[in-house]
């Protein structure tokens, strides 16, 4: 099992929410609204005045073959005119219950 | 802020509560009634006392002054004027505006308790008077006739008032100028001498013997029958038969010193329509009634009745107030439907998508109706205030729609879902949207504090540009984004446009696109010549300031109602005939020189304003004319009226007239003429003397015309003086003397002739041939109680002297005003020319002359707008401040304000338009919308120094990035008013000056908007920027 965080702005939350349903991936846990800005470049997203969109953060836990096909689809989100600001990390899963 | 969420999640809840919004502003918008103003109930309560016989200077003495004097203490009054004249005063109190006009005619009634105790015993009780508009009649009629014309009043009294009564609204039909029929019994005095009769005496045999009188029950048998006494006339001959007296057996009829016929009362007035004499009957509405629909149930019915009256009696409708208010209102709902066309031409230009003008389009109907719902809440009408101001908040109610679409638009084209960039894109700008209501607010709110009667105006302009704005506000927060988030496409969907649109619309873009270079050009250039540009902006500044004093003021623009007005007098001895062959002769040469009358119609006998007094002396008269619609004739009213003046010029008989014109609109802003001059002093020759000087002076001043004085020539009178030893002598008193005299100049009212249910007066009076000279009148004889004849000569004397018509008093100082009229001059400079006069005068401290007129009011006026204007400046500096969270940038943002005037004064400049109350609203109204402009600007400007750009970037490309929606806020707003600077029509006069100084005020200070705010801005951060400009330029 693998554990994917998805950090997305809050715009594109729709369409990613579709793609999970599209690869059939049931679980999730969201946390909206959440702010950050990224290492090196990328709009920040702090639901201020100056930077007024925000981000919404996406944990999911999943079997080790569906985390290529979802960081594929992540990345076609991201492809648009512009960078619209989503990323994904993965890691492992120690344990759970 | 969770608003537009939810707007967006539940759209059928965002539609329904919208149409909820709309059917209830349709209902109430059915439901308003249309009025040419909001209700005013003018604070003024008048206090009218006669006292038969006595002149103007006894009333003056002996009834003005001591009421006043009880008047003086009524709590919240502003004003107390005088009028004595001969047999009546009255006092005119004016109070505050926001008095409550119950209490105040309760105070007057409580102050006037003991008046009985101070007034002259023959005084009648002072009777009060409220200022009521609805006596103002609605609609009125002539009628003439030929063969019919002694029955005119009859036959409208029978056929014509029952029915108008009976329609719902009518509060009364009153006939005036009818002939009234008496009969005349026409004692010859020779003969009343040789039957050693008095002319009392014929009055109570004719009295005596024309009675009607229940004389008791009696009982025949069983029955019970009434006995009555009946011995009215049922012919005249019969008069002639009266027994009068029986002199050593001899009987003496009424028919041996008299004639008897039926006659015509002397009359006061003569009134003619289309230069044929006729009747007038006008149509009074109930207060609460509604004056355009009372005028077309009126106009509704009438067809109908006259079919029914004889068929020489001829109908003309002379005044119909509903016509302007009707008129007015139609014309402004076209300038409203024009400026919405023109809003909705800009949206799709600037945008150039049809689903994104509809979504901005959308918030329009919304917002206006709003308003409407407003008004029926208050219950106002929908009137020319209420529609201008809709006009005028049209252009504003889009802005917020229009910024809050341009934000979700961007996100559409970054490649979002419409409904998340819906929701996303307005809570983006929300707060944005809600900063700039507020300032609007802040400048619309203060206008409701104004008071008196321009409170009226303004008032309500600025609640319905709140209501309005405040819901345009919503929706943009809600129907906007609800909308965009199911009409707007993603990119990848929208199918292409056809072919020719999309290349206009690369056209359109391709210019925006070159404008928005250019501006970053001349953006980039200013920073780098800051200090000549801002040199510059000092000269324009201070140059237009200069300018100032060459433009000229006025109070209230007129409107052209198509009605002229001329009030006119001849000499003060002229006798009514006299006064109708004259007037007859003016109204000939008006018939055959004005092409554009429609109806022309005469009162000689009556000068104006008699509305509520109902003086007139025979020498006055007013000629009212009726012009075709303003779009059936090319010159203006005021035109027409200065070709009237030529033609009473002509006429030497007629000593002084007013014409005025266009006097419909005058409603709302006080009635005053434009000048008007006091002179306050208790001697009268001095003060006439010094009347009569300025009168002369003002004549001589150019623009001015209907050159006035309040005091009438002095007038000679006659007046008896008995000596009271020779009354005594015959054992006559003054009062019986004088009952005799005048019995037979002016005639006893004997008794009353009945026939056919109506009744005529029967009076006894001398033949006209034995009243005509002083010689006939000392010649007429008294019977003394011991049956002597006594000539009146023989008892005194008469002599002759002059005395002023008329004594009127300000706040209890006797007062003379001279008022005139302006044509094509600013009342400024008539009123320094005259001030001039003034100065000159070497015045004892007993007199003073003061300015009043429309020029006091528009001091007043000014100096209220001034304080409001700099309220509004204040609050929208406090709101900018908390916005910005910082004292620096609103103050940059505040250097569009003055150039905001700059163009308001280089736009009068150019329109020749004075400077008037309602231009000065005009600068009020800039201040929130300029502003508006600056804050996009400098808003978005501030953003991108935070996204760490360089202040000289940060400038520039947020200036280009937001030259978009301030040039779309801009276009929709002066295109908005575009029509009413355009005064398409009547009712929009009014307006023209306002909308001319928003357009030239907006259109200069966006110009210098775009350019000197930054750059000021600019200057916070004046190292960075010359840094980073030395740097560009060693670069290249």
């Amino acid at each position: 099992m693998k554990t994917v965080m998805i950090v997305y702005n809050q715009v594109i939350q729709r369409e990613l929410i579709d793609l999970l349903d599209e690869l059939q991936i049931r679980g999730y846990t969201r946390f909206d609204e959440v702010r950050g800005r990224g290492s090196n470049d990328g709009e920040p997203h702090m639901g201020t005045h100056t930077w007024p969109s925000l981000n919404g953060a996406m944990i999911c836990v999943i079997d080790e073959e569906m985390v290529d096909p979802l960081l594929e689809g992540v990345e076609q989100l991201d492809e648009g005119p512009k960078d619209r600001g989503i990323r994904a990390f993965v890691w492992n899963v120690e344990k759970w219950y | 802020m969770n608003l537009f969420r939810t707007a967006v999640r539940r759209p059928v809840a965002t539609s329904m509560l919208f149409i909820a919004i709309v059917v209830f502003g349709v209902f109430s918008f059915q439901r308003l009634p249309v009025d040419l103003f909001p209700e005013i109930d003018a604070p003024v309560v008048s206090v009218v006392t006669t006292y038969s016989g006595a002149g103007a200077l006894e009333i003056e003495r002996n009834v003005t002054d001591p009421l006043e004097s009880l008047l003086a203490t009524v709590p919240q009054l502003d004003e107390m004027t005088s009028e004595s004249v001969d047999d009546m005063s009255v006092i005119t109190l004016e109070f505050d505006w926001d008095a409550d006009m119950d209490e105040a005619s309760n105070d007057v009634r409580d102050a006037l308790g003991p008046a009985a105790r101070v007034l002259p015993e023959n005084a009648d009780e002072p009777i009060l008077q409220k200022f009521d508009a609805g006596a103002i009649p609605v609609v009125v009629y002539s009628a003439t006739a030929e063969e019919s014309y002694w029955d005119l009043e009859q036959i409208i009294d029978d056929e014509l008032a029952g029915p108008l009564n009976r329609i719902n609204g009518v509060a009364d039909v009153s006939v005036t100028g009818a002939p009234q029929l008496q009969v005349d019994v026409t004692v010859d005095p020779d003969r009343l001498d040789d039957f050693h009769l008095d002319i009392d005496q014929i009055s109570q045999a004719l009295q005596a013997e024309n009675i009607t009188s229940p004389a008791g029950d009696i009982e025949l048998g069983d029955d019970s029958y009434n006995l009555r006494v009946d011995t009215e006339f049922d012919q005249i001959e019969q008069i002639e038969e009266v027994i009068v007296a029986n002199i050593e057996g001899r009987v003496v009829r009424v028919g041996d010193v008299a004639e008897v016929a039926e006659g015509l009362e002397d009359e006061t007035a003569i009134s003619r329509v289309n230069r044929q004499q006729g009747v007038t009957f006008m149509i009074q509405k109930q207060s609460d009634a509604n004056t355009v629909q009372v005028a077309s149930r009126v106009k509704d019915a009438m067809p109908a009745l006259t079919e029914t009256l004889p068929e020489d009696v001829e109908i003309h409708e002379i005044i119909d107030t509903s016509d302007f208010i009707v008129n007015s209102v139609d014309n402004l709902s076209s300038v409203l439907f024009y400026a919405l066309l023109f809003v909705i031409l800009v949206v799709l230009v600037f945008l150039r998508q049809w689903r994104a003008t509809v979504i901005v389009a959308a918030t329009i109907p919304v917002s206006l109706i709003v308003a409407f719902i407003y008004l029926a809440l208050t219950g106002s009408s929908l009137n020319i205030i209420s529609l201008s101001s809709l006009s005028i908040a049209l252009g504003m109610v889009v802005d917020d729609a229009i910024v809050v679409l341009e934000n979700v638009m961007r996100h559409v084209e970054d490649g979002s879902r419409p409904d998340e960039a819906a929701v996303y894109g307005t809570g983006e700008v929300g707060i944005a949207v809600f900063a700039t209501t507020l300032t609007v607010t802040a400048v619309f709110l203060p206008l409701t504090f104004i008071t008196g009667s321009m409170g009226v105006w303004f008032g309500q302009l600025g609640m319905i540009v709140v209501v309005t704005v405040v819901t345009s506000t919503l929706a943009a927060l809600t129907l906007t984004p609800m909308m965009a988030s199911l009409l707007l496409k993603r990119i990848d969907e929208g199918k292409p446009p056809p072919k020719l649109l999309q290349l206009i619309s690369s056209g359109v873009e391709g210019s925006l696109s070159g404008l928005e270079t250019s501006y970053g050009n001349a953006l980039r250039g200013a920073l780098r010549y800051k200090k000549t540009v801002l040199a510059l902006a000092v000269v324009v500044f201070v140059g237009t300031v200069m300018t100032v004093p060459t433009i000229g003021t006025e109070f209230m623009p007129v409107s052209d109602d198509g009605q002229i007005t001329v009030s006119g007098e001849l000499e003060t001895s002229r006798s009514l005939d006299y006064t109708a062959g004259v007037v007859d002769k003016i109204e000939e040469q008006i018939a055959g020189e004005i092409p554009e009358l429609r109806i022309l119609n005469s009162t000689s006998g009556s000068g104006g304003g008699g509305m509520m007094i109902g003086a007139g002396s025979a020498n006055e008269f007013q000629i009212r004319l009726r012009l075709v619609d303003r779009d059936q004739r090319d010159r203006s009213v005021f035109d027409i009226t200065d070709q009237v003046r030529e033609i009473l010029d002509e006429r030497p008989e007629v000593v002084t007239y007013a014409a005025d014109a266009g006097s419909g609109g005058g409603g709302g802003g006080g009635d005053a003429p434009p000048v008007a001059v006091h002179i306050l002093g208790h001697d009268l020759d001095e003060t006439t003397r010094l009347a009569d000087e300025l009168t002369a002076h003002i004549e001589t001043i150019e623009g001015t015309r209907d050159v006035n004085s309040s005091r009438g020539d002095s007038r000679p009178e006659f007046e008896f003086v008995f000596d009271r030893d020779r009354l005594s002598h015959f054992d006559l008193t003054s009062a019986s003397v004088a009952s005799a005299v005048r019995g037979g100049i002016a005639g006893n009212t004997a008794t009353e002739y009945r026939r056919d249910g109506d009744e005529f007066d029967v009076v006894v009076r001398y033949a006209k041939e034995a009243r005509n000279s002083l010689s006939d009148i000392e010649q007429m004889s008294v019977l003394s109680p011991t049956g002597q004849r006594v000539r009146v000569q023989d008892l005194g004397e008469i002599n002759e002297f002059e005395a002023p018509p008329n004594i009127e008093r300000r706040d209890r100082d006797r007062v003379v005003t001279i008022e005139a009229g302006l044509h094509d001059r600013p009342l400024n400079e008539a009123i320094d020319e005259i001030q001039d006069w003034i100065d000159d005068q070497q015045l004892p401290p007993q007199q003073q002359i003061v300015v009043g007129g429309d020029f006091e009011e528009q001091q007043d006026t000014f100096a209220e707008l001034f304080l409001i204007l700099l309220l509004s400046v204040v609050l929208v500096y406090l709101v900018m401040a908390a916005q910005f969270e910082s004292l620096k940038e609103p103050f940059a943002i505040m250097f569009s304000i003055p150039f905001a005037f700059t163009g308001v004064l280089l736009a009068l400049l150019l329109t020749e338009t004075p400077l008037s109350v309602m231009a000065f609203l005009g600068a009020i109204i800039l201040v929130g919308i300029v502003v508006k402009n600056a804050i996009v600007l400098i808003d978005y400007i501030k953003l991108l120094r935070n996204r760490e750009f360089t202040p000289v970037d940060a400038i520039i490309e947020g200036g280009i990035a937001r030259l978009r929606p301030v040039l779309m806020t801009t276009a929709t707003t002066v295109l908005a008013m575009f029509p009413l600077a355009l005064n398409l029509g009547e009712g929009a006069e009014m307006w023209q000056p306002m909308a001319i100084a928003v357009i030239g005020g907006l259109l200069f200070s966006t110009l210098v908007t775009l350019v000197l705010v930054p750059l000021i801005y600019g200057l916070f951060d004046r190292k960075a920027v010359n840094e980073q400009l030395r740097r560009e330029r060693e670069e290249q």
